[in-house]
């Protein structure tokens, strides 16, 4: 079995550069957010790194350090952490005085357990993986506390059930980040992982239960499940392995066409497989969004691996092409363009697009600088707690909210990104590269969604939106990012 | 791979900019066109989860409230005096919108002034508006409307020393309630929806506020004015003419009323206004010329919106001199020209003769509160000084002589003095509009009335007894 291990020196020798170096400038340049500043190799003290309002930070990961390796990136995360700590308490003083006008002593139980959790993950990642990225978890940690402060304002019985999943998926990404000592091993059981995955995604096809026009669930008693958000995981770390094994085939193969550098007929069977595959959820789940995500994270898995954009092309022209098709076939895809096209036709206002245009509506209303937290009536727009959590984050923190949100995503997808570049090997790369594009597509699919830049597409914005399956996946898609970073060879 | 994976970044960065751009379209530029859209119910439906201000009459009869209903208009508005106080009030629906006070007072109904210190207005949820108390006394509305009954007309009282409206009532009248309700008749059209078709459509006008938006030719009534002019221009109230039946002018006649009409001989102006002799006044509009009668009528109000704080308020019109003869002098000396005017602008006319020549600013609000807390208070205060004070009591002087002998004696009420004048409009092809503008008491007066009723015969006979009504009840 391959290990991958060969890939670094080829790699880098390419470019003629080192490896950290040029990571370091795509955390600087493309992180965007703020503060992140290169930190020269084995300088990395925690007492020198920047914590920028908890959403990125210093540059140097795990490894850096050189006398006390570790230490240095976990007093990073705890710095960054203790950055990200006060968005919720500020969150609830401003939502009590907002709904009671005083402060609610009991209110503080939320942001407190919340910050607990994240600090006693802190404290196991110290002792199980030293190496391990130190802004990932900040950063998811900034999101959850915003999501929560959302959820405690919109719905307080789903934020008490969101605090337990919350806790019950750091227990997961805990867990995994505990027993996975070696992410590789997931290589060797790829096609395991990938029928699992397939049969979790098609398990809805026969045992699913139709909820809101889509049939994504799976219902156990009480507990709903939408397994298509595990199986979006699986799937990345199936596409890893796969490619990892068969890039350098896919990748030289081929004539150049016009510039392209087409690939050869039979190399392009996965992306064909893939896009049967994403067109099969359309028609047989009604799931426009998870069909695109998965789509999706492949072609941005192929790209990578094999850095033709032919791929991505010809992939881009099947997707629509498959969608097209579906337009004219099935009438909900129909009536989701229509909306997209027209939310505010008087026609549709109050009845097909009546979600979207609502959701406009929210984002107006909030202006600049919001209507402040429980001062808009984000209650006019049906599912606001999954699917439409950023349009009541719109409204009611306003331009500036949204924006900082949305800069978050970025900065989690490019941190994600800059733990690919530091990977050594091919398989962990490109599991890092899927696990990024996972969240970075995901949340721009649903913001762009809600604010009618792409067709709506109901699925929900990672540690943000109300979902037990939602969270504990991204926990766990945390966990492998963490894994990935903190290195293949490392044990506690 | 290096190269792929900074692309895919640069991907998501292009992207994340491209969202950034596409929010702040949405919530800064093109923010205004979807709030203006007419598919956004955000504001109504903020707007209607506050309990608005409940509104009462000075004697604490509570005339608005807000009651809380299912869906996502939380609050509902309920008038419990029903058409009383119909076009005062006016209505506050989701559907049709804001009139009346509801609409003049909104900000305060919602809560939102007076403004409140910073930290309140940081912190604590606007949940419940401000209460409004209002000049308007029941006891007065109620007998402006037992008195005017089922016919088409208004009655406005104002105690001319501060300017508070006592009483505002027009018939027809609406319910308010009945244009507020959201529920669903058969058909799935809403009952609102109905009753504002069918009020719309109705020939009497039911929604039109006759007392402040009524434009009528006032009549005899207006005598009140030329009178004043004349006094004013130095023509004293012992100035003489001689009243045929029937006087010339300019080619045409001005004739007195009865038939054959009645002759006076020769009079002085206190004889004229108590018998509302057209002869009289038609010379002696022409002896002062268009410009002084005009010129005073216009310091009164008309052609100027009256400032009553109500949006539904029209503005009554006199021509402006260059556009008169001699006839149409003669006629507007006597009330008969282009003249048009409101009830409430007769009624301000008749309070500046009341208050020694002064008009105060009319008003309808009278106390902002919150809970026992008051808030505002409505300060009384002068809008114009159009006559002089010797003047105006001169007027109310002669005015008294209409009620103890002249043509108002229907007005008088035993063990007051009550001022007043007549006014019987005459119109094409239709019985005259009676006017009655009456004052009281007179050595002191503290209310002034004006009643018109459509089409409702002489002054004297149908106008002046439901002047005396709403006086009796402003007077205890």
């Amino acid at each position: 079995m391959e290990t991958g291990m060969s890939g670094p020196g080829r790699e880098t020798g390419g470019y003629g550069r080192g490896r950290a170096d040029a990571g370091m400038k795509v955390a600087a340049g493309k992180g965007g957010s703020d503060g992140a500043r290169g930190v020269p190799a084995g300088g990395a003290r925690a007492g020198r790194a920047r914590a920028g309002g908890g959403a990125a930070g210093g540059a140097s990961g795990g490894g850096a350090g050189t006398a006390a390796p570790g230490t240095g990136a976990r007093w990073k995360e705890l710095l960054l952490l203790g950055a990200a700590f006060p968005v919720s308490f500020l969150g609830w003083v401003s939502l009590d005085l907002a709904r009671e006008g005083r402060v609610v002593a009991a209110n503080v139980t939320y942001p407190l357990l919340l910050c607990a959790a994240f600090l006693l993950a802190h404290l196991v990642l110290r002792g199980l993986r030293p190496h391990a990225d130190p802004v990932l978890l900040p950063l998811a940690a900034a999101l959850c506390l915003v999501g929560m402060v959302l959820l405690l304002r919109l719905n307080a019985h789903m934020a008490r059930l969101q605090l337990i999943w919350m806790g019950v998926g750091m227990l997961a990404m805990l867990l995994l980040v505990a027993l996975l000592r070696d992410y590789r091993l997931m290589e060797r059981y790829r096609y395991t992982l990938a029928l699992l995955g397939l049969a979790l995604l098609f398990s809805t096809m026969i045992l699913g239960r139709e909820v809101n026009g889509a049939r994504l669930w799976l219902v156990f008693g009480p507990l709903r499940l939408q397994p298509s958000e595990l199986a979006k995981i699986l799937l990345a770390v199936f596409f890893a392995a796969y490619l990892a094994e068969r890039r350098e085939l896919i990748a030289s193969a081929g004539k150049k066409v016009l510039g392209l550098n087409l690939p050869r007929p039979r190399d392009l069977g996965p992306l064909l497989t893939m896009w049967a595959l994403s067109l099969l959820l359309l028609i047989f789940q009604r799931d426009l969004g998870s069909s695109l995500l998965f789509f999706g994270i492949f072609l941005a898995v192929i790209y990578v691996s094999t850095e033709r954009p032919a791929f991505v092309l010809a992939g881009v022209v099947l997707f629509l092409a498959g969608a097209t098709l579906t337009f004219f076939l099935f009438g909900h895809v129909e009536s989701r363009v229509k909306s997209w096209i027209d939310p505010l036709d008087p026609q549709t206002v109050n009845g097909e697009s009546y979600q979207i245009a609502q959701s406009l509506f929210a984002f107006a209303d909030g202006g600049l600088s919001g209507t402040g937290l429980a001062r808009g009536s984000p209650d006019l727009i049906p599912f606001v707690e999954t699917d439409f959590i950023y349009a009541s984050a719109g409204e009611e923190l306003g331009l500036f909210g949204a924006v900082a949100l949305a800069l978050l995503y970025l900065a989690f997808t490019c941190r994600g990104l800059y733990v690919a570049l530091r990977c050594p090997d091919d398989f962990g790369r490109l599991l890092a590269v899927g696990l990024s594009a996972i969240v970075g597509l995901q949340s721009f699919i649903i913001m762009g969604g809600v604010t009618r830049l792409l067709p709506l597409t109901g699925i929900t914005l990672p540690f943000v939106s109300y979902g037990g399956s939602s969270l504990v996946s991204n926990f766990l898609l945390l966990g492998l990012l963490l894994c990935v970073s903190a290195g293949g060879g490392e044990v506690a | 791979m290096h190269r792929g994976i900074k692309r895919l970044g640069g991907f998501f960065v292009v992207v994340t900019l491209v969202l950034v751009i596409n929010l702040s379209y949405l919530q800064v530029w093109g923010q205004k066109g979807l709030m203006e859209n007419p598919a956004n119910t955000r504001r109504l439906v903020e707007e209607y989860s506050i309990a608005r201000g409940r509104v009462y009459t000075s004697d604490d009869v509570m005339l608005a409230e807000s009651e809380e209903t299912e869906g996502p208009f939380r609050y509902r508005r309920r008038y419990p005096a029903g058409g009383l106080f119909a076009h005062v009030l006016g209505y506050d629906s989701p559907q049709f919108g804001r009139t009346g006070l509801e609409d003049q007072y909104n900000d305060y109904l919602l809560g939102r002034k007076p403004a409140r210190g910073w930290v309140q207005e940081m912190t604590a949820v606007l949940q419940e508006g401000n209460d409004l108390y209002l000049t308007l006394d029941s006891r007065v509305q109620e007998a402006a409307a037992s008195a005017l009954g089922p016919r088409k007309g208004a009655v406005v009282a104002i105690n001319p020393k501060t300017g508070a409206v006592l009483a505002l009532y027009s018939w027809p009248t609406f319910d308010p309630n009945a244009l507020v309700g959201r529920e669903k008749g058969e058909g799935g059209a809403s009952s609102a929806e109905a009753s504002m078709e069918a009020y719309s459509t109705d020939a009497n006008s039911p929604l039109l506020s006759r007392a402040t938006m009524g434009l009528y030719a006032p009549g005899s009534s207006f005598k009140v004015v030329t009178a004043a002019a004349a006094l004013d221009e130095g023509l004293p109230a012992s100035t003489a003419f001689d009243c045929p039946g029937v006087w010339s002018v300019g080619g045409s006649r001005v004739t007195n009323y009865g038939n054959p009409p009645r002759s006076f001989g020769s009079i002085a102006m206190e004889t004229a206004l108590a018998y509302s002799v057209n002869t009289y006044f038609a010379q002696l509009a022409v002896r002062m010329g268009a410009e002084a009668l005009v010129d005073c009528a216009e310091r009164l109000g008309i052609n100027d919106r009256p400032p009553l704080d109500h949006p539904a308020v029209s503005t009554s019109t006199i021509p402006s001199p260059g556009e008169m003869d001699a006839v149409s002098l003669a006629w507007t000396g006597v009330g008969q020209g282009e003249l048009l005017l409101t009830p409430l602008q007769l009624c301000l006319a008749g309070c500046a003769v009341a208050n020694g020549g002064k008009i105060m600013v009319p008003h309808l609000l009278k106390e902002v509160r919150r809970g026992a807390e008051i808030l505002e208070r409505y300060e009384a205060s002068v809008w114009r000084s159009p006559i002089k004070a010797e003047t105006a009591g001169e007027v109310l002087r002669m005015m008294v002589e209409v009620v103890e002998k002249g043509t108002g004696t229907q007005a008088a009420i035993s063990g007051v003095t009550v001022a007043g004048k007549t006014g019987t409009a005459e119109v094409e092809g239709k019985p005259p509009h009676a006017w009655f503008l009456g004052i009281a008491p007179a050595g002191n007066p503290s209310v002034v009335v004006a009643v018109v009723i459509e089409n409702g015969g002489s002054g004297g006979a149908a106008a002046a007894p439901v002047a005396r009504e709403v006086l009796k009840a402003a007077l205890k």
